[in-house]
């Protein structure tokens, strides 16, 4: 009797291998460089937002607590004290498994890449996917970092702001870091894509047939 | 399939949106309750001990786990079912797939909460790094492959179906 075929299940095996393999590499070697990114990139977009000098805006702290050195804008009478005030600071302490978190995006991706079929340029998807993956670790503790402000100096802001806040640092603390990656690896690669979702070209002899189908006609494991 | 690459971080993100509704984040908290007493009447039946209180598994010994938002799967049946409700499927398979789909990702939940459980008891290093950075990942990879698998039994069938019709 013949054994169906489930691709999804190999291709299961294949991912959890890898992702062994990728995660212990990236919790033993990587994950240093990998958090210093993430404190020069924080540290430089919270520079260009406030006006603070990059070496100060993010500071790890002995025991691994990060503090956030977030811009709130000013008190109304500060133009009054100093030319040019417009911001001043709320610094905010966070353990240092926040941003380590944004940072599993990586070895999850190279591990989808890597179970997937290695076609050619295949090395050049795992490059352009980390590069887009680096982008979210910042923008996530930015978000992080303006919720904080506005439930410690602004909890009765408008309905839509806190609405907005919750809804961005939710997304961006708890689902980006793991669905990115899955995202990203979709997106990419060309035969993952097409091996998920099925066909996206028409199939000459089958054209008229799909027509009347809700879905592609040709099975592509 | 460029309708569901548009489609599905749209329905995505609606998904993530709904959860900051009042009802919807009650329904969830409901929910997530459920889990844990469902993970404790596991426990109990399998000869462990656990005491259940609201969201929190706690030990005998004093470790305590709380499920919340991110431990409950919502967020992975979220996606699961965006990635069904935009595939162009009949609206039938979609329904067998929601359903069966979200049964299989809500046991293996179950296995992630009760393993926690156990890990966090014998050793708490271990048990963040399989809480923060191993259980989620695998688990949306799980997704991943629950929604592969529906999608080829639905492309297999319409397949089967043309191939009948001539």
């Amino acid at each position: 009797m013949p054994q169906p075929d489930r691709p999804q299940l190999r291709f299961l095996a294949r991912v959890s291998v890898a992702f062994a393999a990728c995660l212990a590499l990236w919790w033993l070697l990587l994950v240093g460089p990998l958090l210093e990114w993430v404190r020069f990139s924080t540290a430089v977009l919270l520079d260009a937002a406030g006006g603070f000098r990059t070496e100060t805006a993010v500071i790890v702290q002995g025991g691994g607590v990060w503090m956030i050195q977030a811009p709130v804008p000013a008190a109304p009478d500060a133009a009054r004290l100093g030319a040019g005030v417009r911001f001043r600071s709320l610094k905010l302490q966070l353990e240092q498994w926040i941003p380590t978190l944004q940072t599993v995006s990586l070895p999850l991706f190279w591990a989808l890449i890597l179970a997937a079929p290695r076609g050619r340029g295949w090395w050049r998807t795992l490059l352009f996917g980390t590069a887009i993956l680096l982008v979210f670790p910042p923008v996530s503790l930015l978000v992080y970092a303006a919720h904080a402000v506005q439930r410690t100096l602004y909890p009765h802001a408008a309905a839509p702001l806190r609405g907005l806040l919750d809804f961005a640092d939710y997304v961006c603390g708890t689902a980006l870091p793991y669905i990115a990656p899955v995202a990203t690896a979709v997106a990419l690669h060309p035969q993952f894509r097409v091996m998920v979702l099925g066909s996206e070209e028409p199939d000459a002899g089958t054209e008229s047939r799909k027509r009347r189908s809700p879905v592609g006609t040709r099975t592509i494991d | 399939m460029r309708r569901f690459l548009f489609l599905f971080p749209v329905c995505l993100l609606a998904g993530f949106a709904l959860l900051e509704a009042y009802p919807v984040a009650f329904a969830v908290a409901k929910f997530t309750s459920s889990l844990v007493t469902i993970s404790g009447a596991l426990i109990h039946l399998f000869g462990g001990r656990a005491l259940v209180d609201g969201v929190i598994l706690a030990s005998p010994e004093g470790f305590a786990v709380r499920v919340e938002n991110g431990c409950n799967a919502v967020n992975v049946t979220i996606l699961l079912w965006s990635a069904i409700l935009v595939y162009p499927a009949p609206w039938l398979q979609k329904l067998k797939g929601l359903a069966a789909g979200t049964l299989i990702l809500h046991a293996i939940n179950l296995l992630r909460i009760i393993s926690l459980y156990y890990l966090g008891r014998y050793n708490r290093s271990w048990f963040e790094f399989a809480h923060l950075y191993l259980w989620e990942s695998l688990i949306v990879v799980d997704t991943l492959v629950i929604f592969w698998g529906w999608a080829l039994v639905v492309r297999r069938s319409v397949f089967r179906q043309n191939a009948a019709t001539g």
